[in-house]
């Protein structure tokens, strides 16, 4: 992994939401009957959801700004 | 007013017997490491977090609390003293005291800004967080988990690096957190039929082996292997910089040397969504969330309710801390020239520790750290492991 360079806080996070966030999946799925459209009905969840799937474009010149910043480690 | 009741009973919680020692020694040592080069809060609290299955929720709670900000106070002088960040910004005002001959207003002002800088951190932490959390608690279970994935989507993009390597990452610890028993149907899931993973196992695998391994011990073990890779930048030693990744309020401040007192000043802030919401936003959270898994205590906003002495004991142990720090600052100031030329395969030395808690603790994973008793004096003076490795492989 770190030969990859690649970053382990995500596992780690990862690792930990992942039951937390199983047993929500399967609460609100038998609260709305197995009911996908759920997540998009409720207004809060959704707003959460799109930014949840916005914040990568929205961080990208930021995260552009930074890298250009940062020296390339060799 | 109920306020400051709910302070009072937290500094009553913080200074009972049980937890005033483990708040001394956690502030010290993590203010020592801070100051060691290399080593990271993530590392040290990983290798901790075997120690903590002995102590109780609260006393864990207060340790790795203490760990985490004594790193960071640590870094910052040590960035300080380095003259990587810039003057205190009260200077100027000090300066202008001075010059109306008000000279012991100046002086107090001088030494108590980083105490009250700190401070107010915490108080604003705490408001806010009582704030979030009434608004979390009436959060249904489809908002909560966009929530999460919210957090989840926000620690993949602000981690150092690409993009491209931390998503798969992201996935893989949701994988790998999912390996065990299923929680509805009791069947096993994902085990490969081992039964490591599988029946014996209940909890699936282990937080503390993920950590430890990834963390703890990976983290030395790169650093000794890699002696000449340059040392990380000061600036990310500063709270809110790569010490994890940065998450939450002070993503935007993340990316340039913030000065000692901002710095104080955001240095508790990232305990927000910790505290607020009851989930981990970054590495060294996702750690302490780990830790109150271990004790039963489930993640989420109901736990300012069900248990207020996590609550409030941290808040007021980071207080108490903090106030430790700035009367140790002194001293800790004389010793660091000595601390700085400790090379890291000393100050590295600490590593075994944690596995030995471990195997002391009812935890079995914790074992898995035996081995690195001998392989880190190993890897730190380069006498290659493989010759035993292979010896042991061919007994077999």
């Amino acid at each position: 992994m770190r030969r990859l360079e690649m970053e382990p806080t995500p596992l780690l996070l990862g690792f930990v939401l992942a039951p937390l966030m199983e047993e929500r999946l399967r609460q609100s799925l038998q609260l709305a009957h197995g009911d996908w459209r759920v997540f998009v009905m409720q207004p809060l969840a959704a707003s959460l959801l799109l930014a949840a799937l916005c914040a990568p474009v929205l961080l990208l010149p930021a995260l552009k700004l930074r890298m250009a910043q940062e020296p390339p480690t060799p | 007013m109920e306020f400051l009741q709910h302070l009072a009973f937290g500094l009553g919680v913080a200074l009972a017997p049980a937890q005033l020692p483990l708040l001394l020694l956690a502030w010290i040592l993590g203010a020592l490491c801070g100051a060691l080069p290399g080593v990271r809060p993530v590392a040290l609290m990983a290798l901790l977090l075997p120690v903590t299955l002995q102590l109780s929720a609260l006393a864990s709670l207060v340790l790795l609390a203490g760990v985490f900000g004594g790193v960071q106070h640590g870094g910052l002088v040590r960035a300080t003293l380095a003259g990587t960040l810039e003057r205190p910004p009260g200077l100027l005002a000090v300066l202008g005291l001075l010059r109306q001959r008000q000279w012991r207003l100046a002086l107090a002002a001088a030494q108590l800004a980083p105490l009250l800088a700190a401070w107010t951190g915490v108080l604003a932490l705490a408001l806010c967080s009582l704030w979030l959390n009434a608004w979390a608690q009436q959060l249904g279970a489809a908002e909560s988990l966009a929530l999460m994935l919210l957090l989840l989507v926000g620690a993949v993009v602000l981690a150092p690096g690409p993009l491209l390597k931390a998503l798969p990452m992201a996935l893989l610890g949701l994988l790998v957190g999912l390996v065990g028993l299923d929680t509805q149907s009791g069947t096993v899931r994902f085990a490969i039929d081992l039964p490591v993973l599988g029946l014996s196992n209940m909890h699936g695998i282990g937080i503390l082996a993920i950590a430890i391994g990834v963390f703890g011990y990976g983290d030395v073990i790169h650093r000794l292997a890699h002696p000449s890779a340059p040392p990380e930048a000061l600036a990310a030693r500063t709270p809110g910089g790569a010490a994890g990744a940065p998450a939450g309020p002070q993503a935007a401040a993340g990316s340039r040397p913030m000065g000692p007192l901002r710095a104080r000043l955001l240095s508790s802030l990232a305990w927000l969504p910790m505290l607020a919401l009851g989930l981990p936003s970054q590495g060294v959270l996702a750690l302490v969330a780990a830790s109150l898994v271990m004790h039963q205590i489930p993640l989420g906003a109901r736990m300012l309710d069900g248990r207020p002495e996590l609550f409030w004991g941290l808040l007021a142990s980071l207080l108490l801390g903090n106030l430790l720090l700035w009367l140790l600052l002194r001293p800790l100031l004389a010793m660091w020239p000595g601390l700085q030329r400790l090379p890291y395969r000393w100050s590295c030395c600490w590593a075994p520790w944690g596995s030995t808690a471990a195997a002391a603790a009812r935890s079995m994973s914790g074992c898995w750290g035996l081995p690195a008793w001998p392989a880190m004096p190993c890897a730190a003076w380069k006498w290659s492991p493989r010759p035993c490795c292979w010896a042991l492989c061919w007994r077999r």
